[in-house]
């Protein structure tokens, strides 16, 4: 049942493409027969002739597969030896560990020096800019005082103006005499002004030409 | 457009990531940057977390990389180690190249330990290989060895229940 069943397979896969409408194409059993196949009866006590070479070539073959085989064997061991566990190094977690921590310390190093680098620039910086801060704030308060003594002058210049015109100020006391004066010496609105900038009083001048009173229109 | 996003979008281009050069130590495991947006010595820090930030973060994934504003008088950087230990960079009025090119020597990986890096991972992918996690699964597959038992069975003389059949 296997036998039929594997022979089938075999069929199906060596052979080669049983179409109905060609003719000519020849099926093939195997290309080679199966490795667990018994040998077939023709060749069952089939002993095949020994071939020799002669002398000189067997003694240059041997020669040459000697030397060969030599080469081959050396370069084996080396590499056997080369990658050899004795030879590998193994991993000590020790070891790595110090590795580590050594270039840490060298990395702490070189960063060091470079932050030491910035740190003094740093600080240059920074006084410098107070410094300029400081000068800066000066010159703001000097300003400002500036401006408080300008504001004082003024305040003072009104004060005096004041001052001055409250010696005219009239006051209980010279009530009388400024009624007095006023009386006696009336004050008149009544004038014209030049472009030159007389005052042409109307009570005693008259104008230098008729003018006639402007009609007003209804229009307007 | 839906990729061309943020103020320079060539930071998140391939091309420009996979150009990082800053591969941190195996044992850094936190990487923060502290700084102002505001005062011309922290510019060269800005510019640095701008253009180098992304770059750092796409070649070191499992490092967690934090960015701390407007909290200090003047920019540093802080690396915390495995161990515990720290590192602490002043970044005070300086360029962004220039704090690129002392971290490259502080916390990067060397040019050899990359080099080194690339051919073992190399090795890793031998495609001769086979077995889990590669191509082949079973030596079956591979031209020039015995065929699939399941397809094609073994020859007698290779299968245990003829060799040590009791007959």
């Amino acid at each position: 049942m296997l036998k039929a069943l594997n022979n089938f397979k075999l069929l199906s896969m060596t052979c080669e493409t049983f179409s109905p409408n060609s003719l000519y194409q020849q099926s093939v059993r195997w290309g080679r027969k199966p490795l667990w196949f018994p040998t077939a009866k023709s060749k069952l006590f089939r002993v095949s002739p020994r071939k020799r070479l002669p002398k000189e070539e067997e003694v240059e073959k041997r020669r040459l597969y000697n030397s060969y085989r030599t080469q081959v064997k050396s370069i084996k061991q080396y590499l056997e030896e080369k990658y050899s566990l004795e030879n590998q190094e193994a991993f000590d977690e020790e070891k790595h560990k110090m590795e580590i921590e050594e270039d840490f310390i060298q990395c702490s190093e070189i960063n060091d020096k470079w932050n030491e680098e910035i740190k003094k620039s740093r600080e240059e910086r920074v006084e410098k800019e107070l410094q300029e801060s400081i000068e800066d704030a000066k010159r703001r308060l000097e300003k400002r005082l500036k401006i408080y003594a300008e504001q004082r002058e003024t305040a003072e210049e009104a004060v005096r103006q004041v001052k001055e015109a409250s010696q005219h100020f009239i006051t209980p006391d010279k009530l009388d005499a400024a009624i007095e004066y006023a009386i006696n010496n009336p004050v008149d609105y009544n004038f014209a002004l030049d472009l030159d900038g007389n005052k042409i009083r109307g009570r005693e001048t008259k104008p230098p030409s008729k003018i006639e009173p402007e009609k007003i229109s209804a229009k307007a | 457009m839906p990729f061309m996003k943020g103020k320079a979008p060539v930071r998140r281009t391939l091309k420009y990531l996979e150009a990082g050069k800053l591969v941190l130590k195996n044992e850094i495991k936190v990487f923060t940057v502290n700084y102002n947006v505001h005062g011309a010595h922290h510019q060269g820090t800005k510019e640095f977390v701008f253009w180098y930030l992304p770059q750092i973060q796409y070649k070191n994934p499992n490092v967690q990389v934090a960015t701390f504003k407007n909290m200090t008088p003047s920019p540093f950087i802080r690396c915390f180690y495995e161990t515990g230990k720290q590192m602490l960079i002043d970044c005070d009025n300086k360029s962004k190249e220039d704090i690129h090119e002392h971290l490259l020597k502080i916390i990067g990986k060397t040019r050899e330990t990359l080099e080194a890096e690339a051919i073992a991972r190399e090795k890793k992918d031998n495609p001769a290989n086979f077995g889990r996690g590669c191509d082949r699964h079973c030596i079956c597959e591979i031209p020039g060895q015995i065929p699939c038992p399941e397809i094609v069975p073994l020859p007698n003389h290779m299968r245990g229940k003829f060799i040590y059949a009791k007959d």
